[in-house]
């Protein structure tokens, strides 16, 4: 008895097994519900920071793209919760077993979920961080940032705008793709979720106790979290601690990470 | 022939024990070794960080005094500074919400593995009265989490001042029962926390989305003031309303009205146990709701 799929060329082998993902992501209720989730939750605490700001008469320093984007540091929870359940859901219903024995190649069932957790992110994140921008270009002229203060309403045809906003999108995905890569490694969703919240929230919260100032800088050039989002800023780039693309390069390299230690945890053990 | 004795419990077989059902719950607790070690991590993280803020030096940007009753936005604009940076004890602690994930990814598993393993089927068969068994769990997760939080509280408070006085940096002494406030309070809002953890997941029974519920309510609006350098605008709502309220236990010094803008000691706009207070009322409503839920709901 041959392998099941062995007569398939590798690309048709890809696309089968990608397939059979999404057939098992789209066929869970609780995807649409969660990915909707991600996109409400995103817009209303964006919607909700603009709400709250306001620009005194003296004139004000605020970043409005950041500001009108606060929403993705809410939504990235769902994004992560929807991540791990893909991988931790098939280890705790022993789904993973039929999976394996389906598609042998476990790398290509890896690769899989992260082309495909990825490219639904792509489309969540678009969504919600396009409907968070034009929050931000709608209610924020009402709060005092007018032209008399020097703020032009929020646009995608200016270019760090253009970059934050794409940027933020790249950084839900790379979070999707670091919680798939963790949740691999430890199968338990609730562990899992555990672990990527921690890792994200632990940078900032340890380099607000830390005087020393080159250490400060370190853990927040290292930090998922702080790195990742400086592709959210407009403003004072320069003073930054690593440019914008270059702290998304350090998330990226989180996920790479995360997903190449799930990758060999997934061939070396047993399901 | 031999006749087997089928085995009998030595406890008297008695209705309505809640002692025996503490013991029953305390025994699945105690073991599985995973949720042992989620403690025992917890308690290692938090003084990791008490240790860590001791020996990486500490950072606090001054002290601004606000009149009572200015909103907290007000006194950021207009407060004058007092006192140069202060390091208390609150600043040790900083490593609670670390550990605080750990306690409440392990009080979820308390609960939704018995779903998971059908297992509740077999602890409502031998308790039929539902809401008795989630009491029973609430306490035993709630005991083993303050236990540990004082634990690990006060081991990162002695160990870290021992380290701070051996490097020579100075810690701003409180009165012994704001200090007593901070390491008791930061044991008790782990506790809690884990209470209300448990009863979330007692709702929603799924220990992914449980996990994210606690965490997202109880530690995010904390790491959101904490990384936007103090409360303001939409943090200084959440700190209100939302269960992370309660971490204002850890405020330093409530009683002269001073505002410590430090983003480490963070700045909260309720008075501690106020703040404490915000988390109880949630865990009370979610118990409350669990129970009904509980008893109306096929397990």
């Amino acid at each position: 008895m041959s392998l099941p799929g062995a007569g398939l060329s590798r690309a048709r082998y890809g696309s089968q097994t990608l397939h059979a993902e999404w057939t098992k992501l789209r066929t869970l209720a609780s995807t649409g519900w969660l990915l909707l989730a991600v996109a409400v939750l995103t817009i209303a605490v964006s919607a909700a920071a603009d709400a709250s700001a306001t620009c005194p008469s003296g004139g004000c320093q605020t970043d409005l793209t950041k500001l009108s984007l606060t929403g993705v540091q809410v939504g990235q929870a769902i994004v992560a919760i929807v991540a791990v359940l893909a991988v931790s859901n098939e280890f705790s219903s022993g789904m993973i077993q039929v999976t394996l024995a389906t598609v042998p190649r476990r790398l290509t069932v890896l690769a899989a979920k992260a082309a495909l957790i990825g490219g639904l992110f792509l489309a969540a994140g678009a969504v919600a961080v396009l409907a968070s921008v034009l929050a931000g270009r709608l209610i924020l002229p009402g709060h005092g940032f007018t032209p008399a203060h020097g703020y032009q309403p929020l646009s995608l045809g200016d270019g760090l705008v253009l970059r934050a906003a794409c940027g933020s999108v790249l950084y839900l995905v790379l979070i999707a793709l670091l919680s798939l890569g963790v949740a691999t490694v430890v199968r338990e969703s609730a562990v899992a979720i555990g672990l990527v919240l921690g890792l994200l929230y632990v940078f900032p919260v340890v380099a607000s106790v830390v005087s020393n100032q080159q250490w400060h800088r370190h853990l927040e050039q290292i930090g998922p979290i702080t790195a990742g989002l400086y592709i959210q800023d407009t403003v004072d780039v320069q003073a930054l601690p690593l440019t914008p693309w270059q702290g998304l390069g350090v998330l990226a390299l989180w996920a790479a990470g995360a997903l190449t230690v799930g990758a060999l945890v997934l061939r070396l053990r047993d399901a | 022939m031999t006749t087997v004795k089928p085995y009998r419990s030595s406890a008297p077989a008695r209705r309505g024990d809640f002692a025996q059902l503490l013991h029953a719950e305390w025994t699945k607790f105690r073991t599985v070794r995973g949720w042992v070690t989620g403690m025992i991590a917890a308690v290692l993280v938090i003084v990791g960080f008490g240790l860590f803020a001791a020996g990486g030096g500490v950072k606090a940007s001054g002290t601004k005094a606000c009149p009572p009753g200015m909103s907290s936005a007000d006194c950021r604009s207009t407060a004058i500074s007092l006192a140069p940076p202060e390091n208390t004890i609150a600043l040790y602690l900083i490593g609670a919400f670390a550990g605080l994930i750990a306690v409440a990814v392990v009080a979820t598993m308390f609960m939704s593995a018995e779903y998971r393993r059908g297992l509740i089927r077999t602890t409502l068969a031998a308790s039929p009265a539902r809401g008795r068994v989630l009491v029973a769990k609430a306490i035993v997760i709630g005991a083993v989490a303050f236990v540990a939080g004082l634990a690990a509280a006060a081991g990162a408070v002695i160990f870290a001042t021992d380290l701070a006085h051996h490097r020579g940096l100075s810690v701003l002494s409180l009165r012994w029962p704001t200090e007593l406030r901070i390491i008791a309070g930061t044991a008790a809002l782990i506790a809690v926390a884990a209470v209300f953890t448990l009863a979330i997941a007692a709702i929603v029974r799924r220990s992914g989305a449980t996990v994210t519920i606690a965490i997202v309510t109880i530690v995010f609006p904390y790491f959101l003031s904490i990384s936007n350098g103090g409360a303001t605008g939409v943090t200084d709502f959440l700190l209100r309303v939302t269960p992370a309220a309660a971490f204002a236990v850890q405020q330093p010094t409530p009683q002269y009205y001073l505002v410590v803008t430090s983003p480490a000691t963070g700045f909260f706009p309720l008075a501690p146990w106020a703040g404490f207070a915000v988390l109880c009322g949630w865990t009370v409503l979610a118990l409350v709701l669990a129970a009904y839920l509980l008893r109306r709901r096929d397990a």
